[in-house]
């Protein structure tokens, strides 16, 4: 049988022929109208045939979550049930009080009137207390009578609180009808949520104190449970979930967006019921989002987000949820999400393709990228680390040889001839150089491998190769390559920088001689003459809010190879020379970045923060078939996406050498706090 | 018996014996001039061959010291060996086998760079002599220096003009090629230019002045041709053409300077046209010709006569009063000016590179401005209006040096 929650049976019907009744059942707790069916044991197993799936449907269960409210005092006739006041005409109102209760200091009355022209005092007593009554739609009220759903049937009364000692009792005016006293009411300790939320008023202070404290917090939590549960989004909230994405290394992404006051306490809530505050969320302004709700005075907020949850299930069901006036809202909802690749790569790539303009990118990037790719990388780097490499030795090398020549080869495998002829003619590298290439590019593995046979039948000149068999990047190959190394010095050199003649790499080791200096970089040119490097710089951007490598001098032409060597802050990776005991003192190349990119640099400052200098020596000049270009950043989105990202974590860790390094030009503007902090 | 002398291999694109190209004809003839000399222990010619059954690597004897090989190249932008063993085993093993002191090159076309590598590596000591023919290493044009498409005249080469000829390379690309011509290049001991044109294109490329020296091509020594016997009233009207007709020769060029003439001023000239491999050209180009050829040849002013064999060409020039060169490319040294040359027949040619280098302008030939139809046209014209000028500039030819003194001044070098 229906439980206590149940206050009033309204109507029953008799099923046909299965002899059972079709009850709809009001709760005054939650405002609704249930139908129930009541049925003899035989009925229910036929109804159980019928309705299998629909429990509700199956008779005996209770109304759930029976809010723990105690009634005090006996009930007037008009909370048992509606009361029919006639008018002289005798024309029919029904009223009804759902509940009476003292909140906040205030008595609250929640009821329902047929008359639309109702009004009513409350009496504590004989004393009249100030009161406001406003009026509501009663949707199940209109349903249940069959009356007009948009009329305002419902009432809210409030008034100041009055003592206790004196009962309370309404006084109804019904147009042309004699006053109607309630007589004593009974009072109830408490508001379920659905009638929490017909009080706005009420409401107001509670979501005030709810922004006081810390979201998440016990005492936040607790204020929030004193919220109702709203079925109505107030005006003035709007969002949607666009989508989530799940990291195979834990965490997730949500995105979309949320149109609120400034305030408003809006969170992600997961189906666990974790919750994650949209204030800590990356958020940003979308015009079309604007333009969409140009009558409301907050349109122009940031209203897209975009949320890192630290975990997250596979199959996660997001709320994006609000505390109003009106009680708590459900603004958007959303189950299920799209799992990110476990490449980097390929993670970024649906990363980056969630809107961000490039001004705010580096935000973005340490709230949101970062946090995702970090672990994915770092997973990755540890499967890559998992594989067993392939070797191949061509010839004799060189033992004990002087420096290991460490070549990753990435989607072309063509210079290899070239760095060769000019190889074979430098006395130097066949009898002091141990030449090692690295294939990372499981695409080019086999047609690398036929290539080095072809070579060394032709040329007879000794080297090693290291198969990767996946693909490490530029970090990771150099440091697989240096695995199979036994120089004193490394020379990491990219597999597009030719020589121009012999004698070069003497000339690079000559300046390594000097103790106090870790690695050398050398000149490089382009194809056309001007120098491509001469030592790295850094600029900062205030467009993007990072710190860019820079080549100074690009284009000019070259050093005059007499020029002595000099300091450099960092050098590029693309050809340089690092004594084998400064390169495991630094544990090698950092393999944290996204795909490439100020790795050089990342390498030469953990150089020097072991206590070196970087030196560049332009008597080593070689051609480097550099076809990447661009002053500044550029290239596609994606690649701008990239090389925001892995300056923002470039920055991060090397922010004293960037701001404060003498070498570095100063910035054109002071970088702002906030950019570089992330 | 003799000191030991010069082991001389000649490599050439081509053997005469199955193709006639100037350069396949100046290395045979080298070839043998080598033999003949006393200094020479042994000559051997190795010539790359198409058998029908593509780069196998392998070798074949042709006859006695001359050897074909069957190399092909695979990527002609780099130059490369289509046949990695057949540089690395089939030829080292050949030239194990022969020991020679020089290996005298014509060319890599058709057999890759790498060659050059090989004989080094095998023995460091060979002397290499390369004799350049066009400008391939140079230019990707087919060598010609020439702008494709437009066929504008091309001055120099660097990265970005030649990326501009062909966007589809880029710019490093045409660095890489220049790198690999170069690396090779380096393994030269000594070249030679046939003109001192081409000697200085190659100078700017960046060969050294120092390794590069001009000698001329032998030519047979054979005596000079009687002036052909006059008619009555007949004058020095007849022209002929003798080579390829592809659109670098400017064959179009004087059928559109004839046809540019009156009906009159045309019956006063022959115009006759020996040329070869019309056929291996685009059809639009034949299309052109043919359209240009049938009227004139109708009217009787043109002799379309077709190919020849080398024996032929005395007999064909001793009809002949001029010999026309009108290529719109700068040619090197167009076997046909020495040929001329040596027959006793003046020349009229394009203002330009070889040409211009090779005829003196008023003394052994004439002049006329490249890519000008109607310059040709008038010249011509005015070239078989009489018979002294034709006089005057046979009487300043000076003989083209033979086989002989070609093989003698190359020794000198080494």
């Amino acid at each position: 049988m229906p439980s206590s929650g149940i206050k009033s049976c309204w109507s029953e019907a008799t099923v046909g022929g299965l002899g059972c009744k079709l009850y709809s059942v009001y709760n005054p707790d939650t405002l609704k109208y249930r139908n129930y069916l009541l049925a003899d044991q035989e009925s229910k197993l036929k109804l159980k045939e019928i309705f299998a799936g629909q429990p509700q449907l199956a008779g005996t269960q209770a109304e759930n979550s029976a809010p723990a409210i105690r009634e005090i005092g006996t009930k007037a006739a008009v909370q048992r049930q509606p009361v029919i006041v006639k008018d002289s005409s005798a024309r029919e109102f029904r009223l009804f009080v759902d509940v009476l209760t003292r909140l906040d200091g205030q008595i609250i009355i929640l009821g329902w009137c047929t008359s639309p022209v109702m009004t009513m005092d409350l009496l504590a007593g004989s004393q009249r207390l100030v009161s406001t009554l406003t009026r509501h739609a009663r949707g199940d009220v209109a349903e249940a009578l069959s009356l007009p759903s948009g009329d305002m049937f419902g009432f809210c009364l409030i008034a100041e609180e009055a003592s206790r000692a004196a009962a309370l009792e309404l006084a109804v005016h019904l147009p042309r009808a004699a006053l109607f006293r309630s007589g004593p009411l009974a009072e109830k300790t408490g508001l379920s949520d659905a009638q929490r939320a017909l009080v706005p008023k009420l409401l107001e202070g509670r979501v005030a104190a709810l922004q006081r404290l810390p979201m998440g917090s016990a005492d936040w939590w607790e204020a929030l449970s004193d919220l109702p549960e709203a079925s109505k989004v107030p005006s003035g909230f709007h969002g949607f979930v666009e989508g989530v994405f799940v990291s195979p290394a834990g965490n997730g992404v949500v995105f979309g967006w949320a149109l609120h006051p400034e305030e408003a306490i809006v969170w992600l809530e997961d189906e666990m019921q974790n919750i994650h505050p949209l204030k800590s969320a990356f958020r940003r302004k979308r015009q079309d989002i604007s333009e969409a709700f140009r009558s409301l005075s907050w349109c122009d907020m940031d209203s897209a987000f975009i949320a890192v949850l630290p975990e997250i299930t596979h199959n996660p069901f997001i709320k994006l949820r609000a505390a109003t006036e009106a009680g708590i809202v459900t603004l958007s909802e959303r189950g299920g999400a799209e799992m990110l690749p476990a490449n980097p790569r390929g993670a970024a790539e649906n990363l980056f393709a969630i809107e961000t303009e490039a001004e705010h990118y580096c935000a973005r990037a340490a709230l949101v990228d970062w946090p995702v790719l970090a672990p994915i990388i770092a997973r990755h780097c540890t499967e890559l680390d998992a594989i067993t490499p392939e070797t191949r030795i061509f010839g004799t090398l060189p033992g004990a040889p002087e420096v290991s020549v460490i070549v990753p080869l990435y989607k072309r495998f063509d210079f290899m001839e070239h760095q060769i002829l000019e190889f074979i003619r430098d006395p130097y590298f066949r009898e002091r150089v141990e030449l090692i290439y690295v294939i990372d590019d499981p695409n080019i593995q086999s047609a690398t491998l036929a290539e080095a046979n072809k070579l060394f039948q032709l040329y007879d000149f000794p080297f090693k190769v290291v198969s990767g068999l996946q693909n490490r990047g530029f970090s990771g190959a150099n440091n697989l390559g240096a695995q199979y190394a036994s120089g004193k010095a490394l020379l990491f050199l990219n597999s597009d920088v030719i020589p121009q003649g012999p004698g070069w790499l003497e000339k690079m080791l000559a300046v390594l001689e000097d103790e106090t200096v870790g690695a050398v970089g050398a000149q490089l040119l382009f194809p056309g003459g001007g120098i491509q490097h001469i030592g790295m710089d850094f600029e900062y951007l205030p467009e993007f809010r990072i710190w860019s490598n820079q080549h100074p001098g690009a284009g000019m032409p070259a050093r005059d190879p007499a020029s002595p060597a000099f300091d450099v802050p960092a050098a590029t990776g693309a050809c340089l020379l690092i004594r084998s005991a400064v390169f495991a003192q630094i544990k090698g190349w950092d393999t944290g970045y996204l795909l490439g990119d100020f790795e050089d640099s990342h390498f030469c400052f953990a150089i020097r923060a072991a206590g070196y200098r970087i030196m560049c020596q332009p008597a080593a000049t070689l051609t480097h078939l550099e076809r990447q270009s661009f002053t500044g950043i550029g290239g596609d989105a994606f690649r701008i996406r990239m090389t925001i990202c892995n300056a923002v974590r470039h920055q991060a860790l090397w922010k004293d050498y960037l701001e404060q390094d003498p070498m570095i030009s100063e910035p054109a503007q002071a970088p702002q706090q906030d950019a570089t902090d992330a | 018996m003799r000191n030991p002398g010069h082991r001389i291999l000649v490599t050439s694109h081509g053997h005469p014996d199955f193709h006639l190209g100037g350069g396949e004809l100046a290395a045979y003839n080298l070839y043998k001039a080598y033999s003949a000399h006393p200094d020479v222990e042994a000559a051997f010619f190795l010539a790359r061959h198409d058998r029908g059954r593509g780069p196998t690597g392998a070798f074949f004897p042709r006859r006695e010291n001359e050897f074909l090989w069957e190399q092909g190249v695979g990527d002609w932008f780099r130059m490369k060996m289509a046949t990695p063993r057949g540089t690395t085993h089939n030829l080292a093993e050949l030239i194990r086998h022969l020991r020679p002191t020089i290996v005298h090159v014509h060319h890599y076309v058709h057999m890759g760079l790498e060659y050059l590598h090989m004989i080094k590596q095998i023995d460091p000591s060979i002397r290499i002599v390369m004799t350049l023919h066009e400008y391939i290493a140079i230019c990707f044009n087919q060598g010609q220096m020439v702008k494709p498409g437009t066929n504008r005249l091309c001055f120099r080469e660097s990265p970005d003009d030649c990326n501009r000829c062909f966007p589809q390379h880029s710019i490093e690309d045409f660095w890489l090629r220049k790198h690999r011509y170069q690396s090779f290049f380096r393994l030269v001991d000594q070249f030679v230019a046939p003109s001192d044109f081409l000697r200085q294109r190659y100078i700017d490329w960046g060969i050294a002045p120092e390794r590069i020296v001009t000698i001329e091509n032998g030519q047979a020594s054979g005596e000079i041709l009687p002036p052909r016997p006059l008619a009555e009233g007949e004058t020095r009207n007849r022209f002929a053409f003798f080579g390829q007709i592809n659109p670098f020769k400017g064959v179009s060029l004087l059928l559109q300077g004839l046809a540019s003439l009156k009906k009159s001023e045309r019956r006063k000239i022959v115009l006759e046209i020996h040329g070869a491999n019309l056929e291996e050209q685009t059809p639009e180009f034949r299309d052109m010709i043919m359209a240009l050829r049938g009227p004139l040849e109708k009217e009787g002013c043109l002799q379309w006569i077709g190919p020849y064999e080398p024996f032929q060409m005395a007999g064909r020039m001793a009809a002949v009063d001029w010999v026309v060169i009108p290529s719109i490319w700068w040619e090197n040294s167009p076997m046909v000016i020495q040929e001329a040359f040596s027959l006793g027949r003046p020349l009229v040619g394009s203002d330009i590179g070889g040409m211009a280098e090779k005829i003196t302008h008023g003394l052994d030939g004439v002049h006329v401005p490249v890519g000008n139809a109607k310059a040709w046209g008038e010249t011509l014209l005015r070239l078989s209006g009489y018979t002294e000028e034709w006089d005057r500039l046979r009487a300043g030819i000076t003989k083209p040096i033979s086989y002989a003194d070609c093989a003698r001044a190359h020794l000198e070098l080494v």
